[in-house]
């Protein structure tokens, strides 16, 4: 019994995030799609991972923060969250999340894409930002963000 | 070789007298004198890793109250045995507790939480380095971009006086109080001259090792208008957090009073561009100044920011609410990681 509550103890004073296990590199991200955007209309984007290091990487995540002010549409391939859309005034809380669980990720090349439309709610002549990430155990998380441009 | 003042009486190292002196002298005296001589003429660091010179390297910690730690003793939602123990404990809660929780709180410098210092100190002990860490805190509750300069000069002095051997981190989280400004938003032209200016100063250090900056981005504070936050209770005698932060306390009105989702919009719109301006003037920085490794971190914008990790101003961090920046913001630096 002391022996757990010793345990217990030492794991609660270690730190949520210790400094290890970031042992692969070379995982580029990056998203391609159009510059600007009419209100009212689907944008599409994709998100590109590569990796490009010696790590075969199994169960990486990628997470998509789509844009304030768009209501998410589809995803392809099947997201394992998308955000839940409603009429409701406050339906933008919390942060509207499109993530992709287990992703495999062999080394040396490979790259994995997905690709995200939201519908692009008025008013125009405003820019807009997409942050998509990528997370697994053995990197350090690496993020990108674009910025578009919603016409009038 | 020189004579070393520090020498055991009988150890002078001047070549000449050594050899007619060690035949004067017993074996263990002789023998420790050998081993004397070995160390002072041993490089300051070997190959391999097996001895390395210790090295003071300084972090430094830029920004608001959200760096200061402000109120983050106190939380929105206590358990109660924590609050009882913190009560109970010498200096649990200390007389500078409303302003300042930079020793112990910060997700940056505190001691009490997982801090970026804790984590980039575990990270230079894990690593083998025989360096020693010191953070200096010169974040200030209510600064804007504008006190970034001043902030920065605080740091140089400290860096100076402290004969340290490199800036190793700073981080700076800046820009809330920007974006609440009563008489409107701080103009985002005027925010890349105050930030150009800091990193300009930053980057006077001179020394081997690039300057590694993370610079993060301001929270989603509008979300904190959420009626859900609104009306949750706070210790403060039951009262709500809308009578508590808003009517009471006024703490940036601007961006947490929006009743409709246009106004929302305009008060998140007001961050995102603040945020954007952090980013690109991040870009502009690593250009301008070659010994400068800027990142920039829109983690804590990505994110929502559930009552749990709120002070009881319904505003600040509280405790887990600064062990979760930490945490989460340290993924998104570069630098410090060990390879397995």
């Amino acid at each position: 019994m002391l022996t757990i509550l010793f345990l217990t103890a030492l794991a609660g004073s270690l730190p949520l995030q210790t400094a290890q296990g970031a042992s692969c590199q070379g995982v580029f991200l990056r998203q391609h799609g159009p510059t600007s955007v009419s209100p009212d209309q689907i944008l599409s984007y994709k998100i590109q991972v590569v990796n490009e290091g010696a790590c075969n990487l199994e169960g990486v995540q990628v997470t998509d923060y789509i844009p304030r002010r768009t209501v998410y549409r589809e995803g392809q391939p099947t997201p394992s969250q998308v955000p839940v859309n409603s009429q409701e005034p406050r339906s933008h809380l919390p942060v509207h999340q499109v993530v992709w669980k287990d992703v495999s990720l062999p080394a040396n090349g490979s790259t994995a894409s997905f690709e995200v439309k939201v519908m692009v709610l008025p008013p125009g002549k405003r820019t807009i930002t997409d942050t998509s990430c990528v997370e697994h155990p053995n990197l350090v998380r690496t993020c990108n963000t674009i910025d578009l441009w919603v016409n009038e | 070789m020189m004579n070393d003042p520090y020498a055991p009486a009988g150890c002078e190292l001047t070549p000449g007298a050594l050899f007619a002196k060690f035949a004067r002298m017993s074996l263990p005296r002789v023998l420790f004198c050998f081993l004397f001589i070995l160390a002072a003429t041993a490089p300051d660091s070997i190959a391999m890793g097996r001895r390395q010179k210790s090295r003071a390297l300084l972090m430094g910690v830029l920004g608001d109250s959200i760096s200061a730690g402000t109120l983050s003793d106190l939380p929105l939602k206590p358990c109660a045995k924590d609050a009882a123990k913190s009560a109970k404990r010498p200096g649990g809660v200390s007389a500078k507790f409303i302003y300042e929780n930079k020793e112990k709180l910060s997700w940056a410098s505190g001691r009490s939480v997982s801090s970026h210092f804790y984590l980039l100190k575990s990270y230079l002990l894990a690593s083998g380095s025989p360096d020693s860490l010191r953070v200096e805190n010169v974040s200030s509750p209510g600064d804007r971009t504008r006190d970034l300069p001043k902030q920065a000069a605080e740091l140089m002095k400290q860096y100076r006086e402290g004969n340290y051997s490199a800036l190793t981190y700073a981080t700076i989280l800046i820009g809330a109080n920007d974006a609440c400004g009563k008489k409107g938003a701080t103009p985002l032209d005027r925010m890349r001259a105050e930030l150009l200016q800091t990193f300009a100063k930053i980057a006077e250090i001179q020394q081997e090792e690039p300057i590694r900056i993370l610079l993060v981005g301001i929270p989603r504070i509008p979300d904190l208008g959420a009626p859900a936050i609104r009306r949750t209770h706070t210790p403060l005698l039951g009262l709500r957090c809308g009578v508590v932060r808003d009517r009471l306390l006024g703490s940036c009105r601007k961006l947490l009073s929006w009743r409709t989702e246009e106004e929302y919009h305009q008060a998140m719109n007001i961050v995102e561009e603040r945020n954007r301006l952090l980013r690109s003037t991040a870009i502009e920085a690593n250009a301008t100044f070659p010994n400068l490794e800027i990142v920039y971190s829109n983690h804590l914008f990505d994110l929502e920011i559930p009552p749990a990790m709120l002070a009881i101003d319904c505003f600040h961090p509280s405790k887990r609410g600064q062990e979760a920046i930490s945490r989460e913001v340290w993924l998104d630096q570069p630098w410090f990681w060990m390879e397995r």
